[in-house]
């Protein structure tokens, strides 16, 4: 079923149905906010926008996480992730929040630490923080592109 | 806010469920013990925050097509290694 948003930066937008993720705690900062729109950034583009549907100046960039690179696997326990009902790993698909400091895009970086978790099942998400302090919360992502992350 | 002293060894209750101990005291650090159920989530106060503050920096960010357009040729080359 297609309908149209309104977003941050592409004004007007259809989509279906199917790409809308709901957060049943928000995410940190945004606890009031649980309705967001999974968007396409362009074709062939790897980025993806994170569209809140509550209030439109809110989207976040995000990338899925197997696109970075394989064997990313962020520390937290069932518990953390009950609110989307997923029963086995293969249910799940992470996505990083990207930041980019003062407009620079070299200085890019990607919050390892606090990944989303997205149920493709029933397209429930949850932000955990990873035990894992290997895991930064902003990690330049051209080192990570470059260097092959871990 | 409750503030009690406690001596090394010594433990604070939260709730029925929650148990602190001092396990060590040296010099400005001290070791806190948390005995806690699963679904009872323990964060270091500043990664939490971090989270939330980085949260907020990433939603301001309005991304420019031509900065990600350099960002996506080097993981698409990375994709074909």
């Amino acid at each position: 079923m297609k309908e149209k948003i309104q977003t941050r930066d592409a004004g007007e937008v259809e989509i279906d149905s199917r790409q809308k993720i709901n957060f049943p705690k928000g995410l940190f900062g945004f606890d009031d906010y649980h309705n967001y729109a999974l968007l396409d950034w362009r074709e062939d583009s790897p980025f993806q926008m994170l569209q809140s549907l509550e209030n439109k100046e809110v989207a976040f960039i995000v990338l899925a996480s197997d696109i970075l690179f394989t064997g990313y696997k962020p520390e937290f326990e069932k518990e953390d992730i009950k609110d989307i009902e997923a029963d086995a790993v293969e249910d799940l698909l992470f996505f990083v929040i990207l930041t980019i400091p003062g407009g620079e895009p070299e200085k890019m970086t990607v919050n390892l630490q606090g990944p989303i978790v997205i149920n493709k099942n029933n397209n429930k998400a949850v932000q955990v923080i990873s035990m894992n302090d290997a895991h930064g919360v902003r990690v330049p992502l051209l080192e990570l592109i470059t260097e092959g992350g871990k | 806010m409750l503030v009690l002293g406690r001596k090394l060894n010594e433990a604070l209750m939260i709730g029925d469920d929650v148990e602190i101990i001092i396990v060590e005291i040296k010099g400005d650090q001290v070791k806190l013990g948390i005995k806690a159920p699963r679904q009872v989530k323990i964060y270091r106060k500043e990664i939490y925050e971090e989270i939330q503050s980085e949260n907020i920096k990433a939603a301001e960010n309005k991304p420019n097509i031509n900065h990600l357009k350099d960002l996506e040729k080097l993981l698409q080359n990375k994709k074909n290694q």
